[in-house]
């Protein structure tokens, strides 16, 4: 077994709330609380949930944009943690992000080709022509014209916005990307061209992608393995295969349920959740979830007891302190819900 | 040019070529170019298109919400329960508004007023339209919010919106358009912003309500699932025009028009895992640049010269479905060609 | 999902915004203008600024063709002394708004970049220094010495101004750095300073410029006020203050002393402002991406 490139162990974060006349800490959100997982050179790890689950949060702390309040990320056996100043700046070379929103994450007062030649002048990879001459290699592999380099970013559309964005992100030829949400903010038909953008581009340069999404259909595409999060937390891990068809959480199956299908006469077998969301300045206590969840077998413990992570069949690991019911009348057979997700393939 | 059309029952609301202009620093732009659909009573249609197709504005167009430099052209006809809201003086328009024909919007938090708790804003809508007093369009409201699923309303009416989460604010944006039953729906992308797990709640509610009030609604979205989801019939826009109209199941049997494939093929889905997605090669035209003749011509894998010099009519194929497609008058043409590599923008 | 309207952010664009306006290019022409004469005027001119002509008979003489605005009180030409005075009053308020500039941006971009309690402390001075009147400080500081060199002048007008520029600046900074392009610009590894200098200058420099523009103004009022009290510019070298200081005294006699500085005076102010507001419209972003 090869040591994974990038390994996380026991992230979290607290922001704390202020309040009050003189701005004292009140109480403390848990954007992210012991989140621990694996990802191996090559293979795209998506870590999918619904907004406040901390996925987006997760991905910050592990490139040090936010700083974590707890845990250790190792990436190509670096402590990224304890790195600080200039040997933190080099080794954000090797693993870059790109950014949900095309519209907010480039300088509208720089030229796209300044924009992707940064990365360039940061680490003193090229200079003056022979920049020039990268900068337009790069934007001919994402699918951008080499003249644009001289144009701004108000001049192009969200998808090709998106496509500078991943250009500037190559340039320093990282091993990792970590893609925050890339396609969530575009059209269909163009989230269908950047993800074969991506694909390619993992084809090509070997890259190891970790991939944060709520867009299940995405995910599905493109990820080997997947990560389930909900209120900070880990709930669920497994290859995509698995997961998309067997899971073990009431949580997972409740959102793969949720997913509206592109086909009228598909089975109408939904897992509605009862209520919102909790706040995660007051989470439950014991699992996260309890309060929505429908497991027959739910009791007094599942709200005192903060269920572990564990590995429940080989490789797909689950926290959830009762045994999964599958053949119960509360979830979907497994072969159901393979039924359905197979049959919802339009004709062309 | 009017494209008739024959519709077996007494519909709900008609559109006959509506057509909205802009005025811009670049000259005269016709984001909406002569569309025109039914919806029948107690019927959900789906207007499904990209972003700058011109969806949201037809929706707002409905209820004559648009302001200059828009401007509704003359010769186009919406008509209400046989009213043309074009032409109705403005006293009647402004009872049909949140009484008879209630719009729901993308974004809660700039569509609620801040400043107003979610009773407050709920009960002035009772207000505006009846002669109920102030108590009485509390109750009401309050009733609404439970009706919607809120849990302890009496205490979340007095909650100001950005005391609730997103999926309550939506809720009480339904509230707010159900309240009066209205006959017509226009919700307008009302779960795009939202999860996963709320979309399918508030999805639920909006076809409940609908079914017990007998409600119809148009429901504006660019998410092929949620049509399949809610609607009957399905109206595809492209570049300011309707390209193809079909019933749900038909649509997604078997589109008729290049577009609608795009769109579908361009799902990832099951089954599609680490291949190659099929995708639509070019962007979407602004409404400044739309191309002459068939205005998907320069994107289609299947056109031909008689594409970019006349502009297609919108066919009437018979069993509720049309499409604006030279294909079929030429459906040989139509060759089984292999994926499309995507290719740059 | 819709786009903003997208509207050209570079500086091409905001030349070009500018150049569209007229009340802007009229503004922008005016103070040209002035500035030309302000420069040539002494070179070219027959009479210079200091010359007491002739004591005995050519005190306050009418504006004619020989002096074009008559003469003051020592028989010196008006017009030579509007036009030096304008110079020593541009110039002044140039340097002014110029060293106030540079200490602002460097205060408050510190203060934005600086960690939580640094930045309070920092924007605390500001607070402190904003809070007296700056007229009433400098009134304090010219108390006690009366006969200040002009470029101490100027360094007391500087500190006493950049606070406003400092909390302008520090605003901006404050509303950019969690702006997704500066994250971006951190993903990369950029260092502090360079994200200070590359992504978030160009970004403060254009507010910075529309208070800079409008704080010209504010001080060559504040110069004037001094120098006609008599402790600003002193005498005798002119300022626009000082010229309508002298002639307060014969304001019915004599009136055109006064006047023409006065009407300079306003001119400049009211141009200064428009140019202002024009670089403030022309700014605005519009719709600037979504954060």
């Amino acid at each position: 077994m090869s040591e994974p490139l990038l390994s996380v162990r026991g992230l979290s974060k607290e922001f704390p709330i202020r309040g009050g006349i003189l701005n004292r800490v009140t109480g403390s959100v848990r954007a992210v609380t012991d989140v621990s997982f694996d990802v191996a050179a090559g293979e795209t790890l998506a870590v999918v949930g619904e907004s406040g689950c901390g996925k987006t949060t997760t991905g910050r702390c592990i490139l040090r944009l936010i700083e974590p309040t707890a845990g250790q990320v190792t990436f190509d056996g670096v402590d990224l943690l304890s790195l600080r100043g200039a040997a933190l700046r080099k080794m954000r070379r090797h693993i870059q992000l790109v950014f949900q929103d095309p519209y907010a994450s480039l300088n509208p007062r720089m030229t796209i080709g300044d924009t992707v030649k940064e990365g360039l002048t940061i680490h003193q990879l090229a200079e003056g022509a022979a920049a020039d001459r990268r900068v337009q290699s790069l934007m001919e592999e994402v699918g951008l014209r080499r003249e644009w380099a001289t144009r701004y970013p108000h001049e192009f559309s969200g998808g090709q916005r998106q496509r500078v964005g991943i250009a500037r992100a190559l340039a320093v030829e990282p091993k990792c990307i970590v893609l925050d949400e890339p396609v969530s903010a575009l059209d269909v038909s163009v989230q269908a061209q950047v993800i074969n953008l991506l694909q390619d581009l993992q084809r090509d340069r070997g890259l190891t992608y970790l991939f944060i999404a709520h867009d299940l259909g995405v995910v599905e595409h493109l990820a080997t393995r997947v990560v389930v999060m909900y209120l900070g937390r880990v709930v669920e891990m497994a290859t995509a295969d698995v997961l998309f068809s067997e899971p073990i959480m009431p949580y997972t199956q409740a959102l793969l349920s949720a997913i509206p299908l592109p086909d009228p006469l598909a089975p109408r077998d939904r897992i509605v959740l009862v209520g919102d969301p909790p706040s995660p300045a007051n989470p439950p206590s014991g699992c996260v979830f309890h309060p929505r969840c429908f497991h027959p077998d739910k009791d007094v413990a599942c709200t005192q007891v903060i269920p572990p992570l564990e590995e429940k069949a080989p490789g797909h690991w689950a926290a959830c302190i009762k045994q999964p019911a599958g053949t119960s009348d509360f979830f979907l057979p497994a072969a159901a819900l393979r039924s359905r997700r197979t049959a919802a393939s339009p004709a062309t | 040019m009017t494209e008739t059309r024959t519709h077996p029952n007494d519909p709900l609301l008609s559109l006959r070529d509506v057509r909205v202009t802009f005025r811009t620093a670049d000259g005269l732009i016709t984001p909406v170019d002569g569309v025109s659909f039914d919806i029948a009573r107690g019927e959900t249609l789906a207007l499904v298109g990209e972003s700058g197709c011109g969806k949201s504005l037809t929706a707002l167009t409905i209820l004559r919400l648009i302001e200059a430099p828009g401007r509704i052209e003359p010769g186009s006809r919406i008509l209400f329960d046989r009213r043309d809201l074009l032409t109705v003086p403005d006293a009647e328009l402004r009872s049909i508004r949140g009484r008879k024909a209630a719009m729901i919007f993308q974004e809660p938090m700039t569509a609620l007023n801040p400043v107003y708790s979610a009773g407050e804003q709920i009960a002035e809508v009772v207000r505006t339209h009846t002669k109920a007093s102030r108590s009485e369009a509390w109750t009401q409201a309050v009733a609404m919010l439970g009706a919607v699923g809120i849990p302890s309303p009496e205490i979340r009416a007095k909650q100001y919106p950005h005391q609730l989460s997103g999926g309550m604010r939506q809720r009480v944006m339904i509230a707010m358009a159900l309240v009066l039953n209205p006959s017509l729906l226009i919700a307008d992308e009302p779960t795009t912003a939202l999860d996963v797990t709320i979309q399918a709640q508030l999805l639920d509610l909006l076809r409940e309500a609908q079914q017990a009030r007998g409600a119809s609604m148009l429901l504006i979205t660019h998410d092929l699932g949620v049509v399949a989801e809610s609607a009957q019939r399905v109206a595809v826009m492209y570049a300011g025009q309707i390209v193809e109209e079909a019933p749900v199941v038909a649509l997604f049997a078997a589109p008729q028009h290049p577009y609608t494939e795009g769109l579908m093929a361009a799902m990832p889905r099951a089954g599609s895992r680490r291949e190659r997605l099929t995708t639509i090669p070019g962007t979407v035209p602004p409404p400044g640049a739309w191309p002459a003749a068939c205005r998907f011509a320069d994107r289609c894998r299947y056109a031909w010269s008689r594409c970019t010099t006349e502009a297609p009519p919108l066919h009437q194929l018979g069993d509720g479905r049309s499409s604006r497609c030279h294909l079929v008058d030429e459906p040989a043409r139509r060759v089984a060609a292999h994926d499309m590599v995507g290719v740059t923008a | 999902m819709s786009e903003p309207r997208a509207q050209r952010q570079d500086w091409g664009g905001i030349m070009q915004r500018l150049r569209a306006d007229p009340r802007s290019v009229l503004a922008a022409s005016v103070l040209l203008g002035l500035a030309i004469v302000v420069v040539v005027g002494p070179m070219l001119l027959p009479h210079a600024a200091y010359e007491q002509l002739d004591i005995t008979n050519l005190v306050h003489v009418r504006p004619g063709r020989e002096h074009l605005l008559g003469t003051d009180a020592y028989s010196r030409d008006v017009l030579a002394r509007v036009v030096s005075g304008g110079r020593v009053s541009l110039l002044f308020a140039t340097s002014a708004v110029l060293v106030q500039t540079v200490i602002g941006i460097g205060w408050g971009l510190s203060a934005g970049l600086a960690g939580r309690r640094t930045e309070t402390v920092m924007m605390r001075c500001v607070d402190a220094g904003m809070s007296v009147p700056r007229a009433l400080l400098l009134l304090a500081m010219l108390a006690g010495v009366p006969q200040v060199p002009l470029w101490l002048l100027v360094l007391m007008m500087a500190c006493t101004g950049w606070f406003v520029i400092a909390r302008l600046v520090h605003g901006e900074v404050r509303a950019i750095r969690s702006a997704e392009f500066v994250l971006a610009a951190r993903a990369l590894g950029a260092s502090r300073r360079r994200i200070a200098l590359r992504h978030l200058m160009p970004h403060v420099l254009g507010p910075v410029l529309v208070s800079s523009t409008l704080a010209v103004g504010q001080i060559i009022v504040l110069e004037a006020g001094l120098s006609w009290l008599g402790i600003g510019v002193q005498a005798p070298r002119a300022s626009w203050g000082n010229i309508i200081g002298d002639g307060t005294e014969f304001i019915s006699s004599a009136p055109w002393v006064s006047i023409a500085p006065g009407i300079c005076l306003v001119t400049v102010v009211l141009a200064l402002s428009a140019l202002g507001d024009g670089l403030r419209d022309a700014l605005a972003p519009g719709q600037l991406p979504r954060t």
